[in-house]
């Protein structure tokens, strides 16, 4: 089997996140970290190569800043690391990245699964791994929580809303995974001093020779902060005071 | 602080906060209550190569240096100082097996150890005290190519699950470890004390009766010429586990202190509880900065081991001091064991008495200072 891509990105870490008093959000002093989901594309990604053959590769789309996650990456059992390093990134939406990703993929040229989460930890846009499949021309199964590969077929289990659905199809495809698919199991320290050593890298716009502005703007990105009601219920007995608390959770659409 | 780490070094601390918010947190509640040694967490720390980090490669480390070992045990200390402790004395035996074992102790003891295949144990305090060595009741007697070693040595960690022991006493005049397999005749374990904290790591008394070891059990640290000043480093490392306690009781608290409301205000809005967050953040940054600075002397081939006492005497006492706190912050729920803060507390008073209490640490300092005092310190 050919290369098992796994697609990752390197987002700021919402434990630093700090919201202001006018609710923008300040990310100054937020570090950067793999995606939280993608731990689980790199974990599928290294499962099915150690499995099925193959090599495991990691691929990132980010600023400078990102490179830094090449050896956490390749620390997780990926054997080398691809990084687009373009500052379009830190603006990107799903048509910029899918894009960037793509012709990365194209460069790479030998390929038979590539993994995507199904959405990254920061905007959790879920449009990457549609993306790339319809610029690749590639089948694009998502929402995938077990994968079993024969021979040249991927045979995946979808998570639905209310039903788990089995599809097939031949490779190469691309799929998206949820956190269910595999528990990423944590690194040894052995595995971050070899991850220098591994192979990484580098590709620009330029050299892909891709435009990578994105095709929508972000006008606003505020948090939110959490208000109680203080409401009380103490008129009647007990069974009045649940049937009012019952009407309130319903008219609040809770219920 | 991340200045002066390296890329490598602060992501061996990402990877071991990893498996401790995941894995170790989970299992700490559990620990306390049932004061079980964590058997799943010591492999986890065998395969994740936490065992033996600092020791040499060719003995089974990973040569990491005393900056990444701290920074590893802070991590495990902010979620559970027992973990970190287990991991501590198993540390100091590899150290002393390291600096001034013979080859053939490394390749028996030191690798298995080191890769955490064996679990090693530290006896060292004597029934009339850890640093009272004057009064010390002599270990055992050289008899041909043996050792007959007859004592009992008091509160050692990790006294019911060593598979090998190495004690430390006098014999024929002389301050010597030597190094005794579980299972050899003679040598028997009583009850695991009740202690306190640091529940989980079984501390306990080991008695010696007429136990046999081939003199090549034997070790002579003086044999090594001068003591090598990284023996110290165990001072360090119980002081980086209060670093970790503290932290990981001061993060809790401060969240505690911002989402409790008290007359329709956040805690942390009333100025005697800023003033007690801001004490305490000032505690934790001067600890960390003392731990890592003197790290940094060891890792650069200077060591200044005044600093080591330094930290040992300071920082566990102020850990007491913050968990202290912070139990009062929050209220009768930080009474209860149920939040976990308890816990806290209970353990940062064992660490101001493990690797020396406070009180002989600043007879070190004094010492290292040209003080003229009465010390039985050797």
């Amino acid at each position: 089997m050919s290369n098992i891509i796994a697609c990752y990105k390197w987002v700021a870490d919402e434990a630093d996140l700090k919201i202001n008093a006018d609710l923008s959000i300040d990310i100054s002093k937020a570090k950067g970290k793999i995606s939280d989901y993608d731990k689980n594309a790199i974990e599928a990604a290294v499962q099915i190569a150690s499995a099925m053959g193959g090599k495991a590769i990691g691929l990132t789309f980010g600023a400078a800043n990102a490179k830094q996650s090449l050896k956490d990456a390749l620390s997780r059992g990926l054997e080398e690391g691809f990084y687009i390093n373009d500052e379009n990134a830190k603006n990107a939406d799903g048509y910029a990245t899918a894009k960037a990703v793509a012709a990365a993929i194209k460069k790479i040229e030998d390929y038979s699964i590539i993994i995507c989460a199904e959405g990254s930890s920061d905007t959790f846009a879920r449009q990457t791994a549609p993306r790339i499949g319809a610029i690749l021309n590639l089948p694009v199964v998502t929402s995938v929580t077990r994968i079993e590969v024969t021979g040249n077929t991927l045979i995946a289990t979808r998570k639905l809303d209310d039903c788990l659905q089995t599809v097939k199809t031949e490779l190469p495809a691309v799929i998206s995974v949820l956190p269910e698919i595999n528990s990423p199991s944590i690194p040894g320290l052995k595995a971050v001093l070899a991850a220098g050593k591994k192979p990484m890298t580098e590709f620009n716009a330029a050299g892909l020779g891709v435009d990578l502005s994105p095709k929508t703007t972000v006008t606003q990105f505020k948090g939110y902060l959490m208000q109680r009601k203080n409401i009380i219920f103490n008129e009647g007995d007990t069974a009045d005071k649940v049937n009012e608390l019952a009407s309130a959770l319903r008219k609040e659409g809770v219920l | 602080m991340s200045y002066f780490l390296t890329e490598e070094q602060e992501l061996m601390r990402n990877t071991v906060r990893e498996f401790a918010t995941t894995e170790v947190r989970k299992r700490v509640v559990e620990i306390d209550r049932t004061n079980e040694f964590p058997v799943d967490l010591w492999k986890r720390c065998a395969e994740l190569g936490l065992t033996g980090g600092a020791v040499a490669e060719q003995y089974g480390g990973l040569e990491l240096g005393a900056t990444t070992e701290l920074l590893i045990m802070e991590e495990l200390g902010k979620e559970s100082p027992a973990l970190a402790l287990i991991m501590d004395a198993h540390m100091l035996t590899l150290r002393v097996l390291e600096y001034y074992g013979s080859e053939e102790q490394k390749q028996k003891y030191l690798i298995p150890a080191a890769k955490g295949e064996k679990i090693s144990a530290f006896g060292i305090t004597d029934p009339s005290g850890s640093s009272n060595y004057p009064e010390w009741t002599p270990l055992g007697v050289f008899d041909g190519d043996e050792i007959v070693l007859n004592n009992t040595k008091l509160y050692v960690t990790n006294s019911h699950i060593a598979d090998f022991y190495m004690f430390q006493g006098i014999i024929d005049g002389k301050l010597c470890q030597v190094l005794v397999d579980k299972g050899t005749p003679g040598l028997e374990t009583g009850h695991i004390e009740d202690k306190l904290g640091l529940a989980g790591t079984y501390t306990g008394t080991v008695s010696l009766r007429n136990v046999r070891i081939p003199r090549s059990n034997y070790i002579d640290p003086a044999q090594a010429g001068a003591a090598n000043p990284n023996i110290n480093l165990a001072f360090l490392n119980i002081s980086v586990i209060a670093l970790g306690l503290m932290e990981g009781v001061f993060e809790k608290t401060r969240n505690f202190v911002l989402e409790r409301t008290r007359f329709g205000q956040p805690l942390g809005s009333f100025q005697v509880v800023a003033h007690h967050i801001a004490e305490m953040a000032t505690k934790i940054e001067f600890s960390r900065n003392m731990i890592y600075n003197a790290a940094k002397l060891f890792d650069d081939g200077t060591p200044d081991v005044k600093l080591t006492f330094m930290a040992k005497a300071m920082i566990p006492t102020w850990s007491v001091e913050v968990a202290s706190l912070c139990v009062e912050l929050h209220g009768a729920a930080g009474y209860c064991e149920d939040t976990g803060i308890a816990r806290y507390l209970r353990d940062a008073k064992g660490l101001c008495i493990g690797e020396y209490p406070t009180d002989v640490h600043w007879d070190f300092i004094a010492l290292a200072l040209g003080m003229p005092i009465q010390t039985t310190i050797i």
